[in-house]
């Protein structure tokens, strides 16, 4: 099965290298995809490094950075994707339990680590879960592989609207008909002092009113 | 004749589900939906409870309530339109920015496909025994055919 790992980077330059290099360990095909940093400048010393990167001008988000990568990974034939953290938050052994889900044909499988976060997250995710009747415990998770079918599906209309990479997708992907499946694996604490999704309060407000209301749109 | 409190209840209910709607068939994105279901709050509480209105307008010194209303009803709508204008403005640039790239990536992939073409020939000229030229290069492309790179990445 021929399978690229997909790294979506936003500021994420001291931390980056050594995590690519584990990858690198397991995986020979890696591609990072910058999604607007400030300082584009590490894009060159990735090239001296042999990587491959996608230049995006400007930050559109972490899922639309992920679908770039889809949309790469379609036209050069691909037969499915892991995205993986640029953070250091995952771990290559992690995706190389995403790799057989893949190969028994699951169109979305995704690596969960129910012992992340404090317990207001776990709560939060309890409560968004039962909400939403997706019976997918740790929905946030980044670390995820996609079918050649799913990423064929998800680089389309409605999946355009959406900003994160997490419940809306997989409630989205699983009403298309798409096979979700979910696979323990561990997860270290990331190396950046801050997550880049959520860096304050406001913005998890922001995100869980943009999921409840994702979810009594769709779901009344 | 019906109680007010019902006409504007119905009037904010009608509101949120026009938003959930749309939001539903993917023609409004969630993160725009919060400043209309704001507006579908005031809507409810001022209508439902006027004494509100009546309390902040003493409070602020005007004398006629109503006013009032329509003022906070023009301020919101000001801000939604100029926060619209600062969107509009974001997008031009956005737009021009990736037009560019375009143009500049249309014009490589143009070059490239020239270069790979005449490096082909050249190849076959200094074999005139081979036919077909490079390997799974039987095809060489037409300098002047527009190239589909852009097309092939929506499709």
């Amino acid at each position: 099965m021929k399978l690229l790992i997909l790294v979506p980077v936003f500021n994420e330059w001291p931390h980056l290298l050594p995590v690519l290099k584990n990858l690198k360990a397991h995986f020979s095909e890696i591609l990072v995809i910058d999604d607007g940093s400030d300082d584009k400048s590490y894009l060159n010393l990735l090239k001296k490094e042999g990587f491959k990167y996608i230049d995006i001008p400007f930050n559109l988000g972490h899922w639309c950075a992920i679908q770039t990568g889809f949309k790469y990974a379609l036209t050069k034939e691909f037969d499915g994707v892991i995205t993986f953290d640029g953070d250091g938050q995952h771990l290559p052994e992690g995706a190389l339990r995403i790799v057989p889900g893949l190969e028994q044909g699951y169109d979305v499988v995704i690596g969960k680590d129910n012992d992340r976060g404090g317990w207001t997250r776990k709560f939060c995710r309890g409560i968004l879960n039962r909400l939403s009747g997706l019976d997918i415990s740790d929905f946030t998770s980044g670390l995820r592989g996609y079918s050649r079918a799913a990423m064929g599906q998800l680089t389309h209309g409605s999946f355009l609207n959406l900003d994160y990479q997490d419940l809306g997708v997989l409630f989205m992907a699983k009403k298309k008909g798409l096979r979700l499946m979910e696979v323990p694996v561990r997860m270290e604490t990331r190396r950046g002092e801050k997550s880049k999704v959520f860096p304050n309060f406001a913005s998890v407000m922001r995100y869980l009113f943009i999921t409840l209301t994702f979810i009594i749109a769709r779901r009344l | 004749m019906i109680s007010y409190k019902i006409t504007t209840g119905i009037l904010g209910a009608v509101i949120f589900i026009i938003i959930l709607l749309l939001v539903r068939k993917g023609k409004l994105q969630e993160k725009y939906a919060l400043t209309w279901f704001a507006i579908g709050i005031v809507v409810v509480v001022l209508g439902v409870f006027p004494v509100i209105l009546d309390k902040i307008a003493k409070f602020t010194g005007v004398s006629y309530a109503p006013a009032l209303l329509f003022v906070i009803a023009v301020g919101l709508l000001l801000i939604q339109n100029l926060y619209l204008f600062i969107f509009a403005s974001q997008n031009e640039v956005r737009i021009k920015e990736l037009l560019q790239e375009v143009a500049v990536l249309n014009k490589l992939v143009a070059e490239l496909r020239k270069e790979m073409t005449l490096r082909a020939e050249s190849i076959k000229e200094n074999r005139p025994g081979r036919h077909g030229g490079l390997n799974g290069m039987n095809d060489p492309v037409n300098d002047d055919q527009e190239p589909d790179f852009p097309a092939s990445i929506s499709s």
